[in-house]
């Protein structure tokens, strides 16, 4: 079975950093869904999500971040990428959802994206 | 030996005939009788002749009664315990009471033998009918039930008691012409009596029956016993009395027969009675056992029934409540969320928690490894003083070699139950073992099942949205194919035409599977066929039934979607893309991957949506192609799960020689299933091939036009 791993780390700024790794895919969604969950009802509304390490992301992985980012934006804050493989950057990029998501290259560029509060 | 006919309709037949036979010998007999004594006023034995015609004719009715007891109960049965014993007894009790009593209000009209009225023949025959009949019956009776339960033996000491029988009546008959007689009667019916208890043995079926059929059998044996001492000693003491007279007058010295027939029926109700008796005390344990034995084959009849395990578990704990006579049980079940009270009698699920707050009491119950008995609670704790429960049997019970439950019946008194209570509330748990295995693996074959189902529900509605044919569309040649994966994956294509006439093409790939996969798709059908009317182009197109379906959709799902629409007077295809895998063109000898911007539809609200869709034109003319297709064939893996790529299949557009769109479809899907070599695909497949097989009517005039903003 392909391994996949979401974490949480509170940054300064108001800022969680969701790191992910390993595949990304049906299976694996319903668990990033929880941990976005928690960390949304944690009052968490700033979020980066670190690619780094994600191997592959499949439409239903996709859809985990379309659920959150109309609550999140209403309420000032926003889900912005990072720091993606050329080939998962191309899914999102093939569906159109930079025009949705902010892509950036790296993760300090995500966090530095955010004004100070 | 004679046979007892098979068939009902022969034997009843048969008992009319002897019953006919009977009642007409038996009335000839009243009237010759009425006749000879009352109109003639003369005495039976005055002439020989007239005695011997009127003992064949009562002979004919004994043989007739003794015909019909042979036939009615001569049918061997399968058993004989209590009902139709019991039903037996109480006939012989109430037919022999009633007899006497009959016998005891009608006048005597005997005089030395000789009747001195019609009343008198007519009753005095009923009497000795009666008395026949009865002690026939009895005798029947007791042969069948010894014959039932029989030995090696019994057959023959029956016949030896027939024998007997007979002996007593010859001895009786000739008592009057030496005393001898009297004396060799006395010894035959001594060993007669004798034999019968020796004939009754196998009595031990008493033991088994209930106490509450034991003291009714224990009743109506009495009854029985008296029923029979009476009519015995009757006969013999009274030689006036009127069933005696009857009877001696209906066949010579005849009151002897019914006298020892009875006489034989005390002794074996005498043995019978001291039977019930001695079984008696041993009833509370034949109660146990077989409501034991009951309840077992209750549980298993109701897990072979199916019943939802609530079902079980609730008679599980009544039983178990009942069999013990405990005060209280319940059945404790894991949930996933640790145990929860899944049945209980007597008992408050509140109750349960409030014992489990007492550390003993919580301990004993979820910790034990093998079932546990609390003789004593107060034994065991100090602090239990405010609990009612003082005695406690726990069972624990396992599922999978995992701790799925508890089994608890409890006392308010101290000592409240027994080892046996233990044993058996043992083989419940292990029963409710099996039995909720069971539930676990028929849960899981029906979710299979409803999964299964749910594909092939899915899968249909997919079928049935997809178009059967391709249209003409010349000189474009259109061919598509959607090859389903295993689990239905959304993807989707179809012929459309714009509001101008002109006709298209989509290929989609909704996001997600199985039933809400399908059921999106069907919605795109509707909202393109419905959108299609009045679309411009392709992009208004996927403008439109973004619109729609922004929205109405879930948040998580969306639908990749590309459009191309055929436009036949320039030669070429126009083409908007929502998300979707691009397009592989080879135009001339140039390979182009047409990816317009656009976003796939559902993810963003139609201001959104309108300023980034885009579209574009593409020159095309003849032998030039295009290839759609969804991930499910850019993303098809091998069994090391390597991706083919788009590089591999825009190779294969480049390299084609294909010239019609089915080839081209073909090549495609050969090109896909080799890289795959037999891996299972994870999504479905779907490729739509264009041709433009055939010169353009404005090929030769003029210069292709240059795509707008294609990415590469």
């Amino acid at each position: 079975m392909n391994h996949f791993s979401a974490l949480v780390r509170q940054e300064p700024n108001d800022i969680c950093i969701i790191d992910l790794s390993g595949y990304l895919d049906a299976h694996t969604a319903s668990d990033l869904e929880k941990i976005f969950l928690t960390a949304y009802d944690g009052g968490c509304r700033r979020f980066v999500v670190n690619f780094t390490d994600l191997d592959y992301i499949s439409s239903a992985g996709l859809g985990v971040f379309m659920v959150f980012i109309e609550a999140v934006k209403r309420e000032n804050g926003d889900i912005k990428m990072a720091a993606m493989k050329p080939k998962v950057f191309t899914v999102f990029d093939l569906l159109g959802f930079p025009v949705l998501f902010n892509i950036h290259p790296s993760v300090e560029d995500a966090v530095n994206a955010y004004p100070a509060i | 030996m004679i046979r007892i006919p098979e068939d009902r309709t022969v034997r009843r037949s048969i008992t009319t005939m002897l019953v006919v036979i009977g009642v007409a010998s038996t009335i000839i007999r009243m009237v010759a009788v009425g006749l000879w004594c009352v109109q003639q006023g003369r005495s039976i034995d005055e002439v020989f002749l007239v005695e011997a015609s009127l003992t064949i004719l009562s002979d004919i009715a004994i043989v007739c009664m003794i015909g019909i007891v042979v036939i009615r109960i001569g049918r061997p049965r399968e058993t004989l315990t209590y009902e139709p014993v019991a039903s037996a007894l109480t006939t012989y009790s109430v037919s022999a009471l009633a007899l006497l009593v009959f016998a005891a209000i009608v006048p005597d009209d005997f005089d030395g033998g000789r009747i001195t009225s019609l009343l008198g023949v007519v009753t005095s025959h009923l009497v000795a009918i009666g008395t026949f009949a009865i002690s026939i019956g009895l005798a029947g009776f007791l042969a069948t039930l010894l014959l039932m339960r029989r030995h090696e033996r019994t057959r023959l000491y029956l016949i030896v008691q027939v024998i007997i029988l007979l002996g007593i009546w010859l001895c009786s008959t000739l008592g009057s012409v030496s005393p001898v007689f009297t004396i060799i009667n006395v010894v035959l019916t001594v060993f007669g009596a004798i034999l019968m208890l020796i004939n009754t043995q196998r009595l031990n079926w008493l033991a088994t029956i209930t106490m509450e059929k034991k003291i009714r059998l224990l009743w109506l044996t009495v009854c029985a016993l008296f029923a029979s001492i009476v009519l015995s000693v009757m006969h013999v003491s009274s030689v006036d009395a009127y069933v005696t007279e009857s009877a001696a007058s209906f066949v010579r010295s005849g009151a002897i027969l019914p006298s020892a027939i009875n006489f034989f029926g005390f002794v074996f109700f005498l043995r019978f009675l001291f039977a019930v008796i001695a079984a008696l005390p041993n009833s509370a344990i034949v109660d146990r056992r077989s409501s034991e034995v009951e309840s077992l084959a209750h549980i298993t009849r109701l897990m072979t029934a199916a019943v939802s395990v609530e079902h079980l578990l609730n008679s599980t704990t009544d039983l178990a409540l009942r069999i013990c006579r405990a005060h209280g049980a319940w059945m404790e079940v894991d949930d996933g969320d640790g145990m929860q009270v899944a049945a209980a009698q007597l008992v408050h699920p509140e109750y349960v928690r409030a014992l489990h707050a007492n550390p003993t009491i919580h301990e004993l119950i979820s910790n034990g490894n093998g079932p546990v008995h609390v003789q004593s609670l107060s034994d065991l704790t100090n602090d239990a003083g405010d609990v009612a429960v003082r005695s406690m049997i726990i069972i624990p019970i396992y599922s999978d070699h995992r701790r799925m439950g508890t089994l608890v019946v409890f006392s308010t008194v101290d000592y409240g139950f027994e080892l046996d209570d233990v044993r058996l509330l043992t083989a419940f748990g292990d029963m409710v073992s099996v039995a909720l295995d069971q539930a676990r693996l028929m849960e899981a074959a029906l979710t299979k099942e409803r999964l299964q189902k749910e594909a092939d529900v899915a899968r249909d509605i997919q079928s049935s949205l997809l178009p059967r044919s391709s249209p003409d569309i010349r000189p474009f040649n259109v061919h598509a194919v959607m090859i389903p994966a295993t689990e239905v994956g959304g993807d989707y294509f179809d012929y459309i035409r714009f509001a101008d006439g002109t006709q298209g093409v989509i290929i989609a790939d909704v996001a997600g599977k199985g039933i809400p996969a399908a059921l999106y798709m069907a919605t795109l059908k509707g909202a393109v066929l419905a959108e299609m009317r009045v679309s411009a182009g392709p992009a208004d197109l996927l403008r439109r039934v973004n619109e729609t379906l922004f929205g109405s959709m879930e948040k998580h799902s969306y639908i990749s979607l590309t459009c191309v629409q055929f436009s036949i007077i320039s030669c070429s295809l126009r083409i908007a893309r929502a998300g979707h895998t691009p397009a592989i063109c080879r135009v001339g000898s140039e390979l182009k991957i047409i990816q317009p911007r656009g976003v796939a539809i559902g993810i963003v609200p139609p201001r959104t949506f309108n300023s980034a869709i885009e579209e574009v034109e593409v020159s095309v003319g003849l032998g030039d192609i295009c290839l759609l297709t969804t991930d499910g064939v850019t993303e098809r893996r091998d069994p090391d799960m390597e991706e083919i790529g788009m590089d591999t299949v825009a190779d294969m557009v480049r390299r084609t020689v294909s010239l019609q769109a089915t080839d081209l479809v073909q090549e495609t899907l050969d090109v896909v299933e080799r890289h795959a070599r037999g891996a299972d695909p994870h999504d479905d497949i779907t490729i739509v091939g264009i041709v433009v097989s055939e010169a353009c009517a404005t090929d030769a005039d003029s210069d292709r036009m240059e795509p707008t903003g294609i990415a590469t």
